[in-house]
């Protein structure tokens, strides 16, 4: 193929975002193996997607690198050894029967030549269902961590000194659970809609006829349940919505509240 | 020095994968990130790419390609996985992107790329909508043509002339039109 019309194909764009079909990849690596001119385009896209990637970076939290290089000492701990698959050869035997002896040695080569081809296949396959079984491993993990977390919801749900105080807007009602002999306060977030773009929920305890701040709502992160900061003397439990997302420090506009 | 790092990633060494983490994990978080909408996925995603990486470090070819584009391509292929599961399309929020950015603990995009967003912000919007769709969404281009209405073919083009404009601006004119914005924008 030629050069010029291959580099303007728009191949190695799509190569490059991992959307090329197995022939159209093997071609790609083809024709950057063959031609420098190819190498050099293909380097050109990938600096351009990764300037784009850099430029539209977010920096992960800080635990991030220490629990990923854990979980990687953990791994290196019970990781299976590779099987050995050195193969003896038999030494000849008797001079006397030598050409008998080649030909069953030929014969013997050709058979442990086929076995070690179907051994290298048997750990192609078996390195495939390692690493299949170790994403599903690490599906149970997250699995385990989410039903710990509604774990300890059930807990405070069953207790009986829990409170359910329902919060209400004349439209919907949502759930809070004060319970004060534990001192927690769980936010149910299933029956919270979105607030509209732009806007927040900020949770509010009222103690002493004042709203005292006891964080934002999170959407985002929690597994359909928030835990709450537990405040003494709380009379009722409030939601209101704002526009910093920080929060404020009075409410701006409540819309959901609820008498404990 | 990259070849170095490329060695010991082949050999599973579990300090490469600290450097790799230095040099990468920023972009391809911001990649996932907009592919998973939740950061709570989105951190899941990031460690199992890693421990992926690590793993498979062996496969590496570098005369296939740079590292980046290995490890975004495991990155992205994680986080479309994580997006078909259960977990995702039950905790999937209707809210908008941008929010997610708006992180109430305060680390946010890296202030060393403000720079560079504002060069990325004088990207044509039909070109920077459809990288954004295949890079940040996954997108095919034939699902990219289902979606807009626009022909297959111009979908192709425009993905070439779209890369061509990133090209230009993370080019080796990148660093002297950064200087020139820093110098009028003073």
């Amino acid at each position: 193929m030629d050069i010029q019309s291959f580099i303007q194909s728009g191949l190695l764009e799509t190569y490059v975002l991992g959307q090329c079909t197995a022939e159209e990849r093997a071609l790609v690596e083809r024709m950057v193996a063959a031609h420098a001119a190819v190498r050099t385009e293909l380097a050109s896209v990938e600096q351009a997607l990764e300037g784009y990637a850099n430029a539209n970076a977010v920096a992960p939290p800080e635990w991030m690198k220490g629990r990923i290089l854990d979980a990687i000492e953990d791994r290196e701990n019970d990781m299976p050894e590779t099987p050995d698959l050195s193969v003896s050869m038999p030494k000849p035997g008797l001079l006397r029967l030598f050409q008998a002896a080649a030909i069953a040695l030929a014969l013997l080569g050709a058979y442990q030549f086929y076995t070690i081809k179907q051994q290298g296949a048997e750990i192609g396959e078996l390195k495939t269902t390692t690493s299949a079984l170790q994403t599903q491993v690490d599906d149970c993990t997250r699995l385990e961590q989410r039903a710990e977390k509604l774990r300890q919801a059930s807990v405070l749900l069953r207790d009986r000194d829990t409170r359910a105080v329902a919060l209400d807007n004349g439209k919907a009602t949502t759930y809070a659970y004060y319970n004060p002999v534990r001192r927690e306060v769980a936010l149910d977030l299933s029956g919270l809609q979105a607030p509209a773009p732009g806007k927040y929920f900020q949770f509010w305890a009222i103690v002493d006829g004042k709203p005292v701040n006891m964080g934002m709502v999170d959407l985002q992160t929690s597994d359909g349940w928030q835990m709450l900061p537990y405040l003494d003397n709380a009379v009722a439990l409030a939601i209101s919505q704002e526009d910093n997302p920080k929060g404020s420090p009075t409410p701006t506009v409540v819309v959901m509240v609820g008498n404990i | 020095m990259q070849d170095q790092l490329i060695i010991r990633l082949q050999k599973q060494d579990r300090a490469a994968i600290g450097e790799l983490y230095d040099a990468y994990s920023a972009a391809l978080f911001g990649v996932v990130l907009r592919i998973v909408q939740s950061r709570e996925l989105a951190e899941q995603v990031l460690q199992d790419t890693f421990l992926k990486a690590w793993r498979n470090g062996a496969s590496y070819d570098a005369s296939k390609g740079r590292l980046f584009t290995w490890l975004l391509n495991i990155a992205r292929n994680t986080a479309i996985d994580a997006t078909r599961t259960s977990y995702f399309q039950h905790y999937r929020k209707t809210e908008s992107v941008d929010n997610l950015f708006q992180n109430p603990g305060g680390e946010s995009i890296n202030p060393d790329h403000l720079g560079v967003k504002e060069v990325v912000g004088r990207l044509d919007e039909k070109y920077r909508s459809l990288i954004d769709m295949m890079y940040f969404k996954g997108y095919t281009q034939e699902e990219i043509a289902e979606e807009t209405g626009i022909p297959l073919g111009t979908v192709k083009t425009r993905l070439r002339h779209a890369i061509g404009e990133l090209r230009k601006l993370f080019g080796e004119n990148f660093a002297v039109i950064l200087i020139l914005l820093t110098l009028i924008m003073g």
